[in-house]
């Protein structure tokens, strides 16, 4: 079925080609370039790998924001939390009632 | 053969009413926490839960906290989630912590990265908890690492463990997760933390109506909340989780709210010892594990029970 398809396909090629207002022939044209070879070859090759990098932000558990890192503090049971949210949740961790610590302090 | 069997295994086996802590594992490489920890909670739960990576946190690894609490005596509940590694990982990881002597292993998807302290980084799920715990049994049964390839020698033999959280939504499907999980492999399950006993109460009885609570150990997820406020950030913070307004109501008015968390716990232990299906209770006691020796004790669950040809042991 397939190999009928193609078939026909090359007939009407065919068929276009046959019905083609005539042309002028077509000529090659020969262009020469001088090529200089230097006498060393550098390769280079350039591998790109993903940087691993400081954490730039983290999420506030609180108002669920982007928050810079140097703007988050972090508890020992998990929660993250901006700075603002953590002034309004009385300064401790919602969850274990500790103080958190500024501990996302890029050094 | 009864040799390989942990000991949480065997109490659950001797129809005993079980307690387990938990315990997370510290942000450095110091052990010295988990010990005290575990040796604080000696004679008043019958294992203990090291937590993977915790919030997605990076802490000490479960599996060396597992071996701590082995070196402080007690017995380690390993926690292991599918946002780490992929299946080689974890099937090297389990080899490992086989090796070390932990016999336990709790097996969970993970929550997600972003919303620790790596936020950027990338997960893995490869598998998900119901694969895992799949992989577990196939090691352990069938002898077969997940290719299907053979493991020649001594085969991990863990004491599988899932999770199952009655409050998420839709609710119908929770039960079905868990049967799920059961047909996968698990053996014992820890909920989510009760609050809503209501709503525990229309679980088990769906899991009840499907036979689950014969088919695997249940233990009830409870929490010492240590004020009106941390119940408050829970209801509204934590997803998956019902807190009743009543009882923030009585935390609030409580002179002590301390005093009043626990006693709250321990009426909800009381509860739930007595619902059918319910074979244990797991304390999570959240940057609070110095109370949880009182809780139990309150709860009437002393003396702990002993396991015949063991040493006593807990933490």
């Amino acid at each position: 079925m397939q190999s009928q398809e193609i078939q026909k396909l090359r007939v009407d090629e065919k068929e276009q080609v046959q019905h083609q207002p005539e042309k002028p022939p077509l000529h090659l044209v020969e262009i020469r370039e001088e090529i200089t070879v230097s006498e060393k070859i550098d390769i280079k090759y350039i591998k790109k790998r993903a940087e691993i990098t400081a954490v730039s932000y983290l999420w506030c558990r609180i108002c669920k924001q982007k928050t810079p890192f140097n703007e988050a503090r972090g508890c020992d049971c998990g929660v993250i939390m901006c700075n603002n949210c953590w002034g309004e949740w009385d300064s401790t961790c919602p969850m274990c009632e500790s103080g958190m610590t500024t501990a996302f302090v890029p050094k | 053969m009864s040799e390989n069997k942990s000991r949480l295994q065997t109490l659950f086996e001797q129809g005993e009413f079980v307690v387990t802590g938990e315990i997370g594992p510290p942000k450095s490489a110091s052990g010295a926490g988990i010990r005290e920890h575990a040796k604080h909670l000696s004679g008043y739960c019958d294992a203990t839960n090291l937590t993977d990576n915790q919030t997605a946190i990076v802490r000490l690894s479960s599996i060396a906290s597992g071996v701590h609490v082995l070196q402080a005596g007690g017995e380690p509940i390993v926690q292991m989630t599918c946002r780490d590694r992929n299946r080689i990982a974890i099937q090297s990881d389990l080899l490992g912590a086989y090796s070390l002597g932990i016999k336990n292993l709790l097996c969970l998807s993970g929550d997600h990265q972003s919303f620790g302290n790596h936020p950027t980084s990338a997960n893995v799920f490869d598998v998900d908890s119901l694969q895992l715990i799949r992989m577990v049994k196939r090691m352990r049964d069938e002898k077969v690492f997940a290719c299907g390839e053979e493991i020649k020698k001594d085969e991990p033999r863990f004491f599988i463990g899932a999770v199952a959280n009655p409050f998420a939504d839709p609710f119908e499907v929770r039960v079905y997760r868990m049967e799920k999980k059961i047909n996968a492999g698990a053996q014992f399950f820890q909920t989510q933390i009760i609050f809503d006993l209501e709503r525990f109460d229309r679980f088990m009885e769906l899991a009840r109506e499907r036979g689950l609570h014969e088919r695997s150990y249940i233990m009830a997820g409870v929490m010492p909340v240590k004020s009106a406020k941390v119940a408050g950030y829970m209801k509204k913070f934590v997803s998956g989780m019902a807190v009743p307004d009543d009882m923030i109501e009585r935390l609030k008015k409580a002179e002590d709210q301390q005093a009043e968390a626990v006693e709250i716990c321990v009426e909800q232990i009381k509860y739930l010892k007595n619902v059918k299906g319910v074979k244990g209770v797991h304390i999570m006691a959240v940057g609070w594990e110095e109370i949880v020796p009182t809780i139990v004790e309150k709860a009437g669950l002393l003396p702990r029970p002993q396991v015949p040809g063991l040493a006593q042991v807990a933490g």
